[in-house]
């Protein structure tokens, strides 16, 4: 049930939020409950696994914290709840990805293949899973205590604003609102605005751009010119950054409705100067998780160079894998490392001496080059496209497709992507708050709202002219 | 108060539909056929299956989401900022002046369809040569109509956008397929060349700007040029008739603009010349009125309505894409059994036999020409294999 459409927008989310202020003092039980009818909506099967596995977590939870107040060190139950979470999330995410390379292994040397195991891929199990572990590793470093009720903690997991696509919301940042928080028309008003924004630049820019990347992706290779491959990278550069940032956004808004407050998770990250200020900016709630559980317990900066560079890479490595099982992925997060490593190594040095609008222009046209690898099917694919786009494309358009990329309104939706992910870092003085008691902005977001619900609209009635077609 | 007024607002827009729906206003004015999805059935393993929810998001998705303003409001920014269309018109190409394009038929005349042999038409063209001379040896006549297409007839209105095709070579099948044709003596309609030339003489188009098919006047041209090969290729004449006037009128109907329909516009930009034509018949005594059977698409139905309306066939059959049968003057489409065609009586009881062809279906594959009835047809001649199932 994505936020976008209208099942969500007209149905329950409308059903929820009046429960849910009619009922002030069950908030907790309506959202605890709206949330687990939200995976369950989506995710029938695959629910009743996540159910248990909260049981099993709150469980552990409990003995980390006896065991903490009892003056002990419970490794033991951290490893198992983190080994059982680990473990999950490897299953049903990478058994098909490993198995089939095993496989490819075994051809070259005339072993028999394994059977690969086709799983689903339940519905945010790549963010359950990180969440689950922040609750048993906060507890373990005394960050926070267990959750009052295993109703408590099934609510922080499934709260179903963040639940598809985050952000990924630490423990010990949530914890005091799960108990105390209120609900004011501020946070009514708020919430909505984000809300809106949030839906705008998923059903106005990212809705608009993702056919242009999708046919410039899906092109043979036969008839991939310069022009549509720069074309389509840009479109999917821009389409991934609203859609996500729009996601969470709408995430955002409607905690903020239900009274809690959840992180920033992007931050302009188009106008950064390098790699390392890149992921400051964007998806901030991975970063600092991987920082966090990940970074930091590998020794962050406080071992010899080699070995942060080492771990700067790994860290990456892990982040390409957790966005996907396969090599595109992998090589997606070790360039992000790699590039993180030059940034420490030389960059920022160099980097000081060169005009800021270049710096920026560089990072960016970089971060654009890994979104090619990220988006593509395959690192084949992936080679073709860049070579593509450094003069390698084909000569003659024949492709159909390439109509697309001529139309006013997808070069308009572009060019206002462009200014939108840019400009306020550069208006003087600016500072862009999403929400605001101002009438014009009021207006401005009534008319978002409208022109999203016209969209989402317009795209559930596509017909035929005449039957007999 | 400004606060309460904005979450007032949005509420009540997010209600909407639900009140509208639960209010009874399930009135759905835009123009298309889609099917709408009924309430999905409860079951417990559908429900587990996630085939139930994927179904009722469906539902509510027509129910709920389609809202008939909200559509059109979309449709109508995107037309008069861009001159797009929204997503109703996907299928249709907007260009110069309005002129609007059935987006199938410009990629057809770029060749931006599949590759085409032309060694295999000479074979369906040698197939038409048999089925012409054994047709006429059962003293029936067989006419291959080429009906012209909107795109190949005025490219000059076609976007910028698809300027970047120019290079390949247009509408290469229609020339080659003609030419293949001709030298093979297929009685042939070019309708193309036919209403090329017409167009030479005239300051508005034989093709409505907002309709797919050719407007009355094109009809016209195309259905003398009908009867006159039929009446040269048959033993006795049948009459014809004669365009004696046209006057113009700027208030197109039915489908001179069906493609405008189709883009689901506030404002649709529907004043654009439309030629209602005054016809005579000529020979008013001639007492030859053939019995005519015709397989093809669409552009069939004006020609067919004015042949039988004017009386100048005493019966008239029409295999629609070789599916659906009407018999003239009864409009109504009946679903055709190939198996339980009887040939003798439907086909071979007739006196003048008409494949029409528009260029967009040139093709090289024998199963497709006339949805499949040459194949089905030359097999009866022969007798040579089983009728192709549909």
């Amino acid at each position: 049930m994505l936020f976008s459409t209208p099942l969500f927008l007209f149905l329950f989310f409308p059903l929820f939020l009046a429960v849910y202020i009619s009922f002030g003092r069950l908030r907790n039980f309506t959202a605890a409950i709206f949330s687990a009818i939200f995976y369950l909506w989506g995710e029938p099967k695959f629910a009743l696994i996540v159910f248990a596995s909260l049981g099993v977590d709150w469980g552990l939870g409990n003995l980390i914290h006896r065991q903490r107040v009892g003056g002990h060190a419970p490794k033991g139950f951290l490893a198992l709840g983190v080994v059982l979470n680990v473990g999950l999330l490897v299953f049903y995410k990478y058994t098909g990805f490993f198995l089939t390379n095993v496989n490819h292994l075994a051809s070259i040397f005339n072993f028999d293949p394994i059977p690969v195991l086709r799983v689903a891929l339940p519905l945010g199990v790549s963010f359950i899973v990180f969440e689950k572990i922040t609750y048993l590793v906060d507890i373990y470093r005394r960050e926070s205590e267990p959750a009052r009720s295993v109703l408590l903690y099934a609510e922080y997991i499934l709260l179903f604003p963040k639940l598809l696509a985050g952000p990924i919301v630490k423990y010990h940042d949530i914890r005091h609102q799960l108990e105390v928080r209120n609900v004011t028309m501020d946070d009514l008003s708020a919430g909505l605005q984000r809300f809106i924004i949030g839906l705008a630049k998923k059903t106005l820019l990212a809705d608009r751009l993702s056919p242009v990347a999708d046919q410039v992706f899906n092109m043979p290779a036969s008839t991939l010119t310069t022009v549509s491959a720069w074309l389509g990278v840009l479109a999917f550069t821009f389409q991934i950054y609203f859609d996500f940032s729009g996601y969470s956004d709408m995430a955002i808004g409607l905690a903020r409705m239900m009274g809690f407050r959840l992180m920033e998770n992007f931050n302009l990250p188009y106008v950064s100067q390098s790699f390392t200020e890149f992921w400051r900016r964007w998806h901030i709630s991975l970063s600092t998780w991987i920082k966090s559980y990940l970074y930091i317990p590998l020794g962050g900066n406080r071992v010899p160079a080699h070995r942060m560079y080492f771990n700067l890479v790994f860290c990456f490595l892990v982040s390409g894998l957790w966005h996907g099982a396969s090599w595109t992925f992998v090589v997606w997060g070790l360039m992000h490392g790699f590039f993180l490593v030059v940034d420490k190594v030389i960059w920022f040095r160099v980097s000081s001496h060169i005009p800021k609008a270049l710096n920026g222009l560089a990072t960016f046209l970089l971060i654009m080059l890994t979104w090619v690898i990220f988006r593509s099917r395959s690192i084949d694919q992936a080679l073709h496209f860049l070579g593509a786009m450094f003069g390698g494309g084909e000569e003659q358009v024949v492709y159909p497709g390439n109509v697309l990329l001529w139309s006013k309104s997808f070069r308009f939706v572009l060019g206002v992507s462009a200014l939108v992910s840019v400009l306020p870092h550069f208006l003087k003085d600016f500072k862009f708050k999403y929400f605001s008691s101002n009438l014009w902005w009021y207006a401005c977001c009534l008319l978002l709202f409208v022109l999203s619900l016209v969209s989402i609209s317009a795209s559930q009635f596509i017909p035929f002219i005449y039957f007999r077609f | 108060m400004k606060e309460k007024l904005f979450v007032g607002m949005v509420l009540l827009g997010l209600c909407f539909p639900l009140l509208r729906y639960g209010a009874g206003f399930r009135s759905f004015t835009l123009a298309g056929v889609a099917h709408t999805k009924p309430f999905p059935e409860w079951r417990w393993d559908r429900l587990s299956s996630g085939q139930f929810q994927s179904a009722f998001s469906e539902w509510v998705n027509g129910a709920w989401g389609r809202q008939d303003v909200l559509i059109r409001t979309n449709n109508q920014l995107l037309y008069s900022f861009f001159g797009e269309p929204g997503p109703t018109g996907e299928g249709i190409v907007i260009g110069r002046d309005g002129m609007l394009y059935s987006k199938d038929y410009v990629e057809s005349y770029f060749q931006l369809f599949p590759s085409f042999s032309l060694d295999k038409t000479k074979g369906i063209v040698q197939t038409m040569g048999i089925v012409q001379r054994l047709l006429r040896q059962r003293g029936i006549s067989f006419v291959v109509l080429i009906t012209p297409s909107k795109a190949s007839l005025y490219p000059e209105y076609l976007p910028k956008a698809y300027a970047q095709f120019s290079t390949r070579k247009n509408n290469a099948h229609y020339e080659e397929f003609v030419q293949q044709l001709s030298q093979q003596n297929i009685n042939l309609v070019d309708g193309h060349r036919l209403l090329a030339e017409v167009k030479k003489n005239l300051d508005f188009p034989l093709y409505p700007r907002g309709g797919i098919h050719w407007n009355d006047l094109g009809m016209f041209h195309v259905l003398r040029g009908l009867i006159t090969e039929i009446n040269r290729v048959s033993p006795r004449p049948m009459s014809n008739l004669t365009i004696e006037s046209y006057e113009i009128d700027y208030t197109p109907r039915g489908s001179d603009r069906d493609l405008l329909d189709i883009l689901n516009l506030w404002w649709p930009p529907e004043k654009y010349p439309v030629p209602r034509v005054k016809v005579t018949r000529d020979s008013p005594d001639s007492t030859f009125r053939p019995r005519v059977l015709v397989e093809g698409g669409s552009y069939n139905y004006p020609l067919l309505g004015n042949l039988v309306g004017h009386g100048l066939v005493s019966s008239c059959d029409f295999f629609n894409y070789y599916s659906w049968i009407v018999h003239y003057p009864d409009p109504t489409l009946t679903h055709v059994k190939i198996e339980k065609l009887n040939w003798e009586k439907e086909v071979f009881g007739k006196d003048v036999i008409v494949l029409e062809i528009n260029e967009m279906y040139i093709t090289d594959d024998l199963d497709r020409v006339g949805s499949g009835f040459l194949k089905d047809l030359h097999a009866q001649l022969t007798n040579s294999s089983a009728p192709t199932l549909h």
